[in-house]
C-alpha cells in the first residue's frame, strides 16, 4: 500500500501538459455551470457579492462603535474581503468531488484536478470583486490605494493554499458523510467572528491573542489587511504559520482522498 | 498489455460487509480483444474500471503499456446542466484531441439533431449512452473498455456501431463486457471468466463460453 500511495502522490501527473490541459478544460466547464445560466452571466457573479460587500461594509461602518466614520470601511473591506474568499472558496471545493459525480467517469480526470478548477476560479472571481470594491472606495470618498500590493497577495494566496487544504479534506469526507459539507459551512458562521474581520489581533488581551492566533485564517485575513493599509500594526501576523497550516492540509486532504478512492465500489 | 501483480480489491457493501472481486491476483492480459464474462455481481465492471484507473487496487499494482478508454458504458458521465455540445467538447478538450472534428463525428454519429445543443438532462438514457459511443468512438485509444453497450439504440444504430466497431478493430482492441454471447463471439476471441475473487484466462473464446455455462448450470 505505501508503495503505491507514494507513486499516487510523488507522480500524480503523466505530464504537466496534460495536467494543464485537463485544468483548463474543467475551469471553462465549472464557470459555465455555474455563470453560464443567468442572463447576466459571469457579471453576475461579480456584482452580487460586490453589493453584498459594499452593504456589509455599510453597516459594519454605520453600527461600529467608531462612530460612522468612512475612515474604517477599508479596514472592513479588506477583512470581509479575504475572509469571503476563503469561505467561499474551501466550501467549494468541499463539494468539487460530490457536485461532480459523472467527471470522475474518465481516469484522465482527476480528484485535485477538480479541486484545483474551483481554487482558479473563485480565486480569479475573488481577485475581481477586491479590485472593483477598492476601486470603488477610492473614487467614491479617497480612500487610499493599497500600500503594499505584494505583501497582499502573499497573504491572499496563503488563504487559496489554506482552502485548498480544508476544501480537499471536506470533500473526501463528505464522500464518507453527507453531513460533512453542512457542518463545515455551520463552522464558518464562529470562524468569521473569530478570524479578524472586524478586530485586529494587536486590540487583543495577551492571553486572549495567544489562543485565537492558532486560527489560521485570521493570519490570512490580517497580513491582507496589513498590505492595504499604512501603518498597520503587523508584528503578530504570522504568515510561514498559514502556509504551514495550508501545506499540512493539503497533504492530509490528498491521502484522505486516494484512501477514500479505494473504499469505493 | 496489462499486467496485475498481486491486486486485491474489495468494496463495502452498505449493510458494512465486504465483496471481494479480485484476491492476490496476478496475470498478464495479452493484446487481443477480450471478452470478460461472470455473473451478475461477480465484479465484471469493478474489473473494467481497475483497468481504465479509474478507481485502484487495495493492494497490488495494474501496470498497463498501452492507451486505455475509460469504460464506455450507460452510467451517465455527462453534466446533466451542460448540452451535448458543452460535454463533448470537455471530454476533447480532457484528451487534447481536435474539439471541432470530435464533434462533427459524434454529431454525424449520434443522430440526435438539434438536441445537441439541449442540456442532458432532458435527454433519455439511450441518447445518452448514443454520445457517450460516439465520443469515445471519436477519441484514439489502443484499447477500448466496453461495459454492456452494444445493445444500444434501434436495429439501424446498432448496425451501424457494428460498422464503426469493425472500423476501429483494424487498429485497436477492445475488452468487452456483456451477457450476449452473440455479441462476445462476434467481437472477441478469448475469454476472461470472473469469479470467486479470481479471473481465469481462456485463450478460446468458446472454451471461456462453455466455461461460463458450466459455472451456471
Amino acid at each position: 500500500m505505501t508503495a503505491s500511495l507514494r507513486r499516487e502522490l510523488f507522480e500524480c501527473r503523466i505530464g504537466w501538459q496534460t495536467f494543464l490541459r485537463s485544468l483548463f478544460a474543467l475551469v471553462l466547464r465549472e464557470a459555465r455551470v455555474r455563470h453560464g445560466r443567468s442572463r447576466l452571466g459571469y457579471a453576475w457573479a461579480v456584482l452580487e457579492p460586490f453589493a453584498v460587500t459594499a452593504a456589509m461594509i455599510y453597516f459594519f461602518v454605520a453600527l461600529g462603535r467608531r462612530g460612522g466614520s468612512l475612515d474604517y470601511a477599508p479596514f472592513y473591506a479588506s477583512g470581509i474581503l479575504a475572509f469571503a474568499y476563503f469561505r467561499h472558496a474551501s466550501s467549494f471545493i468541499g463539494l468539487s468531488l460530490e457536485a461532480n459525480g459523472p467527471l470522475f467517469s474518465y481516469p484522465r480526470v482527476r480528484e485535485l484536478d477538480a479541486a484545483l478548477a474551483r481554487l482558479t476560479l473563485d480565486t480569479i472571481t475573488s481577485l475581481l470583486i477586491c479590485t472593483l470594491v477598492f476601486t470603488f472606495m477610492f473614487f467614491a470618498f479617497g480612500a487610499d490605494p493599497p500600500r503594499a500590493l505584494g505583501q497582499m497577495l502573499l497573504a491572499y494566496f496563503g488563504l487559496s493554499l489554506l482552502a485548498l487544504g480544508v476544501g480537499l479534506n471536506i470533500a473526501a469526507l463528505q464522500r464518507r458523510f453527507n453531513m460533512a459539507a453542512h457542518v463545515y459551512n455551520m463552522l464558518m458562521a464562529p470562524a468569521f467572528v473569530l478570524s479578524g474581520v472586524f478586530f485586529t489581533l494587536q486590540s487583543l488581551p495577551y492571553e486572549l491573542r495567544h489562543i485565537i492566533a492558532w486560527n489560521p485564517i485570521l493570519h490570512g485575513v490580517e497580513g491582507f489587511r496589513a498590505g492595504y493599509l499604512s501603518g498597520y500594526p503587523d508584528h503578530h501576523i504570522d504568515l510561514p504559520y498559514l502556509y504551514f497550516m495550508g501545506l499540512l492540509l493539503t497533504f492530509t486532504g490528498m491521502i484522505q482522498i486516494i484512501l477514500s478512492k479505494r473504499g469505493m465500489e | 498489455m496489462i499486467d496485475f501483480d498481486g491486486v486485491t480489491k474489495s468494496y463495502r457493501l452498505r449493510g458494512g460487509a465486504r465483496r471481494i472481486v479480485l484476491q492476490d491476483f496476478t496475470m498478464s492480459l495479452p493484446y487481443r480483444n477480450i471478452a470478460v464474462l461472470g455473473r451478475n455481481g461477480a465484479g465484471k465492471s469493478t474489473l473494467l474500471r481497475l483497468i481504465s484507473g479509474l478507481i485502484d487496487p487495495d493492494h497490488g499494482q495494474i501496470t498497463r503499456s498501452a492507451s486505455m478508454s475509460w469504460p464506455i458504458g450507460l452510467r451517465a458521465s455527462f453534466h446533466g446542466m451542460l448540452t451535448g455540445i458543452e460535454n463533448i467538447r470537455f471530454v476533447a478538450r480532457v484528451y487534447g484531441a481536435d474539439e471541432q472534428a470530435v464533434i462533427d463525428y459524434v454529431t454525424e454519429f449520434a443522430e440526435l439533431g438539434p438536441f445537441l445543443y439541449e442540456p442532458v438532462r432532458t435527454y433519455s438514457a439511450g441518447m445518452g449512452a448514443r454520445i457517450g459511443f460516439g465520443l469515445s468512438m471519436a477519441l484514439r485509444f489502443d484499447v477500448y473498455l466496453v461495459d454492456e453497450l452494444l445493445s444500444v439504440g434501434d436495429a439501424s444504430f446498432r448496425a451501424k456501431s457494428r460498422r464503426a466497431f469493425d472500423d476501429l478493430l483494424t487498429r485497436s482492441r477492445i475488452i468487452l463486457v456483456s451477457h450476449s454471447m452473440g455479441s462476445l463471439r462476434d467481437y472477441c476471441d478469448c475469454g476472461l471468466l470472473v469469479a470467486n475473487g479470481t479471473a481465469r484466462f481462456y485463450d478460446d473464446i468458446e472454451e471461456a463460453i462453455d466455461a461460463y455455462a458450466a459455472i451456471n448450470a
